[in-house]
């Protein structure tokens, strides 16, 4: 059997208002991720996607059921996880370099070599040009491409991302959608991918997990080889499905 | 360079214009010759000066006064004001204080504080009984430098609270998936989040701290600095006196702004594209 990275049994997230009314997000929820594998969380917006990924990494608590991370419990310990933000995450005050040393400095890496695994892993998202620059001298795009790399630093091979190209242009999102794909190539990396993005979703995943409600509607394995061609009839035909799929519970 | 030196151009036309008509005006009754004031400022220390006290000494207890007030003021608005921010029980307990203080015009104050530290200085604090040897610091008197401490106070403070409390939660959340803890979380995020607000802060602190030393050595009491000087120059008709100190006045302000905007837009160049 293959090793999990992620293990989620019976998560469930319950939010309570200012009015003290209970608003339950996430229900039950299973989910094991294999090491290597590439996972879309989809679903509309309110789905709980993003309340699912913020349990991994540990900035929320469960309300019941539990979760387990490389074998740890996330939050429990200081302990340093990849996750890439839907936007404007950077330090503003930091340079590009310093964003990416960040988690390395946390755990009390020398300065010259925290700089030297910046350098590579900016070289790695192609922006070692811009290392020098602060946040707001970089594109939307590029800022994600820093982000990525931080959290790279972070988290090793194993990456969260929460919309991360949702705000961006759609020919940037093209652009890092394959930066991505190449990066997991490269250092076959575990990635859980939020986005409610559906042809996003389809380009990346080896498996989509389908969000509403809070629970799992959906739960199945892409075949399709990589680089997927967008206007291939498989790749259109999946589309069609999907959406049918995620509409039908929206309705 | 060139838009310094625009600046700069620009900006003394209308003081120059000012200095113009100063000198054509003939009227000489109210106001000195513009010839006779530029001379007092091109020798600030020439004695006899007023009371025996050059125009540069008395600028010099000024600024001293100033300076010892306004740091102690920064060196207890800020922690304080980070306590405040992060502490609960501390912003319950302090903040009814602090907004009963603030509307208090430091001023007012001045009879109280003279009553209070009376002859103390920072002077006697050093050198007990021999202070009267020490004629510089025997001049900084505590009444004055609390004085400014209270004026400079509040704006540094309710800076740096502002600062603090407003981190962006994101912020936060980055670095404690960063691996970042507590300590870490306060010097690596909430600090230099908060930095530009705090030195915005220090220099209107700076500001006030200049308005009320102004105000403060009117009182009587008072024994020397740039106002002294003023009043009492009117009073043994130099009216030169009274006009340089406050040209001098002016010239401190604009000099120390100008500093302190330096550092404020050194510290927050990564706002700006916010502003």
């Amino acid at each position: 059997m293959a090793e999990h990275v992620i293990e989620i049994r019976g998560l469930s997230k319950t939010f309570v208002t200012d009015a003290g009314e209970e608003v339950p997000v996430l229900d039950g929820l299973d989910l094991a991720v294999e090491k290597g594998e590439f996972v879309c969380i989809l679903g509309p917006t309110g789905c709980g996607k993003t309340t699912m990924l913020r349990l991994l990494t540990g900035l929320e608590t469960p309300s019941a059921g539990t979760v387990r991370v490389a074998g740890r419990s996330p939050g429990e310990s200081e302990v340093p996880v990849g996750m890439v933000f839907q936007q404007n995450s950077l330090l503003p005050w930091r340079k590009v370099w310093r964003n990416v040393t960040f988690p390395l400095e946390m755990r009390g890496m020398p300065r010259n070599e925290a700089r030297a695994a910046a350098m590579e892993l900016l070289r790695l998202v192609h922006l070692e040009a811009s290392a020098e620059s602060f946040p707001y001298e970089l594109s939307g795009g590029m800022q994600q491409r820093a982000a990525i790399a931080r959290a790279l630093a972070a988290g090793g091979d194993l990456l969260f991302m929460d919309e991360p190209f949702g705000a961006l242009d759609e020919k940037t999102r093209i652009v890092l959608q394959s930066t991505i794909l190449d990066l997991r190539e490269e250092r076959r990396m575990t990635v859980l991918f939020v986005t409610h993005n559906i042809e996003e979703a389809l380009v990346l995943a080896d498996r989509i997990v389908v969000l509403g409600r809070g629970r799992i509607l959906t739960n199945e394995t892409v075949a399709m080889p990589h680089p997927r061609d967008r206007f291939s009839e498989e790749f259109v035909k999946a589309l069609v499905y999907l959406r049918a799929k995620n509409s039908g519970d929206k309705g | 360079m060139t838009g310094v030196a625009r600046a700069v151009t620009i900006g003394s036309l209308l003081p120059l214009l000012l200095l113009f008509w100063w000198y054509v005006s003939t009227d000489t009754t109210s106001v000195p010759p513009l010839a006779d004031t530029l001379r007092v400022l091109a020798h600030p220390f020439e004695e006899p000066g007023i009371d025996s006290v050059s125009l540069g000494y008395s600028a010099l207890i000024s600024f001293l006064r100033v300076l010892i007030g306004f740091f102690l003021a920064a060196v207890t608005a800020i922690p304080l004001g980070i306590l405040v921010a992060r502490i609960r029980t501390v912003r319950e307990m302090i903040s009814p204080l602090v907004e009963m203080a603030r509307p208090i015009c430091p001023v007012a104050l001045i009879p109280i504080f003279i009553a209070i530290f009376g002859s103390l200085s920072v002077g006697s604090l050093i050198y007990g009984e021999e202070a009267w040897r020490h004629d510089l610091i025997e001049r900084l008197r505590g009444a004055m430098i609390v004085v400014i401490w209270w004026g400079a106070f509040f704006p540094i403070f309710l800076n740096t609270v502002h600062g603090v409390s407003h981190v962006k939660k994101l912020y936060l959340e980055v670095a404690k998936t960063c691996g970042a803890g507590a300590s870490q979380l306060f010097t690596h995020v909430v600090l230099p989040a908060s930095l530009p607000a705090i030195v915005a802060g220090l220099r209107i602190g700076m500001g006030t701290a200049w308005m009320v030393i102004v105000a403060a050595e009117f009182y009587p009491g008072t024994r020397a600095g740039l106002s002294y000087m003023i009043t009492t120059a009117d009073d043994v008709m130099k009216p030169e006196y009274t006009f340089a100190s406050i040209i001098v006045i002016g010239l401190f302000g604009i000099l120390i702004n100008t500093m302190l905007r330096r550092i404020e837009n050194h510290v927050g160049r990564w706002q700006a594209k916010e502003r």
